[in-house]
Order: C-alpha cells, then sequence, then structure tokens
C-alpha cells in the first residue's frame, strides 16, 4: 500500500503586522516619514508615509524592501494624496494593488472620506520562504502623492504574531510651555499627527522644586481644555483613559510654570 | 500548479524610477495576456535598469533562482553603447596583451566571463578587479586609447544559450523611438537602434530562436493608424525610451502575438 505524503507548506492564520519604524528611504530625493498616532480600524498607531512630489523629469521616486517568511504576504494602505497604489513586487513577480475607492458605488452617499481598513493579501501561496518584497512609490509629472502604509498582512505559521493590546510606542519627551499651549503629538523625526488621532497614556514629569499646575487641551486655546491637575515637585503623573483617547487633531499641554516634560504614548 | 515564464534584461524590462509601477511593465502584462488564453502562468521579472549584455549574461542563471521558467523573454543590448559601458585601454596601468584598465566605474559592467572587443579583436575577461581587466586570448596588439566595447553579438549567444534545452528563450529587439523628434520614423532607424537590433536579429537568426521586432510591429500601428508617429506615448516621457504604461502593453502584445503565432501558447 502506498503513502501519500502532502509537502505543500502549512499555510497559518492571515495576521496583521501594524508598521512602528521610522525608517529611512533607499531612493534619495524625497521623504519617507513615519506619521504616528495615525489610527485606523485595525489599530495601527502609526504608519510609514512615504511622499513624492510631482515632477517633470519624473525624478525622485521612493523604493523600499525587505524580506518576509511566509506563504502570505499583503499590505494595509491608503492612499493619502493623488491616485495611483504603490508598486509592489515578491520574488520578482508584480501585482496589482487595489485601490480602495473613496466614492460610493451606489450613488447614494457621496465621498467616502477616509478608507482606512484597505487591506490586501496579494499572495497567499508564496510558500515558507523567505521571500524579497520591493515596494515603489511612483512619481507623476501631474499629481503628487502620498500613502499611510499602516502595516503588513503576513502568515502566522512563519513566526508572527499579532501584536496585543498594550503594544505601545512613545514619541520624543517634550518640555511643556509656561502659559502656552505646546503641541506634545508632534515629533521633529515624524509628520505631525493630523485628522483623528489616537493615545493611549500621557507621562507627565515634574522635575522643578515645586509644584506645577498641568492643563491638557484638544486644542491651543482655553475653549479645548479638558483636565487640570496640579503635580507635585518631583513627581510623574500618568493620564490613562484607559483606553485610545481619540482626538480630531493635536494634543496640547500647558504648564504654570516652566519645567514640565510629556511624553504620549500611541498605540492599541 | 502555476507556470512561469521569466523576463531578463535592463530598464526597458523594469525600472523604479520613472513612474511605471511592476504591473505595468511588459512581463506582467504578457503573462496576463496568456492568463486571459486559459494559461495559468505569471511572468518572474529579472530587468535590472542599466544592465548592459555583459551585465545581463552574468546573472542568466539568476532566472533559475526559484524554478525552471516555461519561457525566457531576452530583451537587452541597448546600453552596450550608452555611456559608463565602454572605455578605451587606460595609459596606466600600461597594458600587456592579457591586461588592460578601463576607465573609472566602466569595470563593474564587464565582469569575468563577459565578451568585449578590444580594438575589435574578440577576447573574454577572465579576471576583473575594479577596473583592472585580465582578459584571454592575448591580443598582442593592444595599445592606450583603443576602444574597449562590449561584445553584443557574443554576451547575446551566450544569454540565449544559458537557457537552450531548459527554456524557450526568445529574443525582443529594441523598441521603436516614437519620439516627437530624433527617434526613429516608419521610414528611417535611429543609428543607434538599427545597429542594436540588427545584433540582435542576428543571434536570434544564427541561434534558431524567435526574435520579436518591435520596430516592425509598431511601424505597422503607425502605417495602420493605430498610433501616431512622434506622439512618444510609447514612452515615460518625450525623448526618453523607457517605455510607459501604454507602450508596455504595446510591447506586450508584440510578444504575445509572436509567442501564439508560434503555437507556444
Amino acid at each position: 500500500m502506498g503513502v501519500v505524503t502532502d509537502v505543500r507548506p502549512v499555510k497559518g492564520r492571515t495576521i496583521f503586522i501594524p508598521y512602528t519604524a521610522t525608517d529611512s528611504q533607499i531612493t534619495s530625493g524625497q521623504s519617507m516619514l513615519s506619521k504616528q498616532f495615525q489610527c485606523n480600524e485595525l489599530g495601527s498607531g502609526r504608519c510609514m508615509h512615504p511622499a513624492v512630489a510631482a515632477s517633470a523629469s519624473l525624478a525622485g521616486p521612493l523604493e523600499y524592501s525587505f524580506w518576509v517568511n511566509g506563504n502570505v504576504f499583503g499590505i494595509v494602505y491608503e492612499i493619502y494624496t493623488g491616485t495611483a497604489p504603490p508598486s509592489v513586487m515578491v520574488d520578482g513577480i508584480a501585482y496589482e494593488v487595489p485601490i480602495f475607492p473613496k466614492s460610493d458605488p451606489f450613488g447614494r452617499n457621496g465621498t467616502i472620506l477616509k478608507p482606512r481598513l484597505s487591506g490586501a493579501v496579494l499572495d497567499d501561496s508564496l510558500g515558507d520562504g523567505p521571500h524579497y518584497v520591493e515596494i515603489m512609490f511612483p512619481v507623476s509629472t501631474t499629481e503628487a502623492r502620498a500613502w499611510n502604509i499602516y502595516g503588513w498582512l503576513v502568515d502566522e505559521n512563519a513566526g508572527y504574531r499579532q501584536p496585543t493590546l498594550g503594544l505601545t510606542m512613545g514619541i520624543t519627551a517634550k518640555t511643556v510651555g509656561n502659559a502656552v499651549y505646546t503641541n506634545i503629538t508632534n515629533d521633529t523625526t515624524s509628520v505631525a499627527g493630523t485628522g483623528a488621532i489616537g493615545i493611549r497614556k500621557v507621562l507627565v514629569r515634574n522635575p522643578t522644586a515645586g509644584a506645577l499646575t498641568l492643563t491638557l487641551s484638544n486644542s491651543s486655546t482655553s475653549a479645548g481644555d479638558f483636565l487640570v491637575v496640579s503635580i507635585a515637585a518631583g513627581d510623574t503623573y500618568v493620564f490613562d483613559p484607559g483606553g485610545l483617547l481619540m482626538l480630531a487633531n493635536s494634543l496640547y499641554a500647558k504648564g504654570s510654570a516652566a519645567g514640565l516634560v510629556a511624553a504620549v504614548i500611541e498605540g492599541w | 500548479m502555476t507556470a512561469t515564464i521569466a523576463a531578463i534584461g535592463d530598464s526597458y524590462t523594469y525600472n523604479g524610477t520613472l513612474g511605471t509601477r511592476a504591473d505595468q511593465f511588459y512581463p506582467y502584462l504578457l503573462a496576463k495576456l496568456l492568463r486571459a488564453r486559459g494559461y495559468n502562468l505569471r511572468a518572474r521579472n529579472f530587468g535590472r535598469s542599466g544592465d548592459s549584455t555583459p551585465m545581463v549574461l552574468s546573472r542568466a542563471t539568476s532566472v533559475f533562482n526559484w524554478e525552471t521558467p516555461d519561457m525566457v523573454v531576452v530583451m537587452c543590448g541597448i546600453n552596450d553603447t550608452n555611456g559608463g559601458h565602454f572605455s578605451t585601454v587606460q595609459v596606466s596601468p600600461a597594458p600587456t596583451s592579457t591586461t588592460c584598465s578601463v576607465a573609472a566605474g566602466v569595470g563593474a559592467s564587464m565582469p569575468v566571463g563577459s565578451h568585449i572587443t578590444i580594438n575589435g579583436i574578440k577576447v573574454v575577461v577572465t579576471g576583473q578587479n575594479v577596473d583592472a581587466l585580465t582578459f584571454a586570448p592575448p591580443y598582442a596588439g593592444i595599445a592606450s586609447g583603443q576602444n574597449v566595447l562590449p561584445d553584443t553579438y557574443a554576451n547575446l549567444v551566450d544569454i540565449v544559450r544559458t537557457y537552450d534545452n531548459k527554456s524557450r528563450p526568445i529574443i525582443v529587439g529594441s523598441p521603436y523611438l516614437n519620439f516627437s523628434a530624433g527617434g526613429d520614423t516608419t521610414s528611417s532607424e535611429t543609428g543607434q537602434s538599427a545597429a542594436i537590433r540588427a545584433i540582435q536579429k542576428q543571434v536570434a537568426t544564427d541561434e534558431g530562436i524567435p526574435y520579436v521586432d518591435l520596430y516592425a510591429y509598431c511601424k505597422a500601428r503607425i502605417l495602420a493608424g493605430t498610433d501616431a508617429q512622434g506622439s512618444f506615448t510609447y514612452h515615460v516621457l518625450d525623448n526618453n525610451s523607457h517605455p510607459s504604461p501604454y507602450g508596455s502593453q504595446v510591447w506586450a502584445q508584440a510578444i504575445f502575438d509572436a509567442v501564439t503565432a508560434l503555437d507556444w501558447y
């Protein structure tokens, strides 16, 4: 009696790995920034934000390459500016990356503003790997383009683990202004958070010799003040909303005197 | 099981810097046409921008790194006459009958195993250290100032022979340059393109493999009124030979027409 052996790689669950790093472009001329606090329905708190300017000579594209294991590869992204999807090849095989339209196919409701749940599995039978992924962000002669890349869809059986609640990423601590509203949700290494942002916690330290009052606001004026608290000398105050605090724009902080240092924790 | 076709060449096969996506280059589009005909296959792109025929030859076997492709489309040669891929014999260090130096940076485009000519004499590179070349057979008449050029014919022959008896190679000729001025016309080819096409066609004839005449294909479209002469719609920019998505579509169709006429698919 013969024995039948199935040698095909066993594919696991398709899971989402959020983008978390600040990476530089591998072609010169354009900016590859990390846009923090850029929440989406999959819970990614940060996204890669490649941006290319329109160029009559088609100069300055961006390319980004890496290796991935497992049977599955997909991309979770949205078109931020312009009309073109990114270009993706895996092991030299090109894939058509779908564009998730921002229009209503039934003509009932008009324009969809932010389709953030835009995940596309490009291939689910790649084999064990490793596989070489090449992503290119193409330049146009007529339009500026930018994308938000929220993360990747990969094969759990390759050893990847979808982050659970509690993944946090902090930004550089910022000195809070004396009686001046300071935007504490932008970072010189990243694109300033714009649009809806998600904040997991805010840590504020008082390194001075006396108590200071902290004010948190969702605007740069007192009209947005939502929290006022005194922080004793040498203490650290932790503002923990118990989940994601969603704000339309940036988070601001103000101190009753100079010296407070705030760090905002993003995540899900 | 999905079969694969391979496409190897220069920036006509893949170029990540001029606004055309990977799924808009001819290999992907050719595979798409063949899938529409019922064949379960996809294309693996081995194009590399800037490659001359010696550089393509040096990596010709890479098409077998994943599988043995059913067909290999070879499209290269135009960069052999572009700056950076040829030189003159340098004065220092003094050349010998088996060694010479080329201009800074050119050595990398003449890797070991590639065919070159020195003063028209055919030799093979047997050693390469930056811009210092060792070659065989010896050439006693070498002197500084003589031209060192890729031997396009010999390199193309070796490239296609890499695929004989394993895959089905097919050579695609250099494309019709449909510029507003200074390119090909339906009655004349640019000198550079005509020279390369003649070599590509000769290799195909001598090796007994098919040749896709892109110049003739596009010329026929223009004469038929399908495309306009000088419209540069085949290209990403006027006077830039790299294919636009439309140009790649035309090339893919030309190759598709050729392989289906051959009854390969």
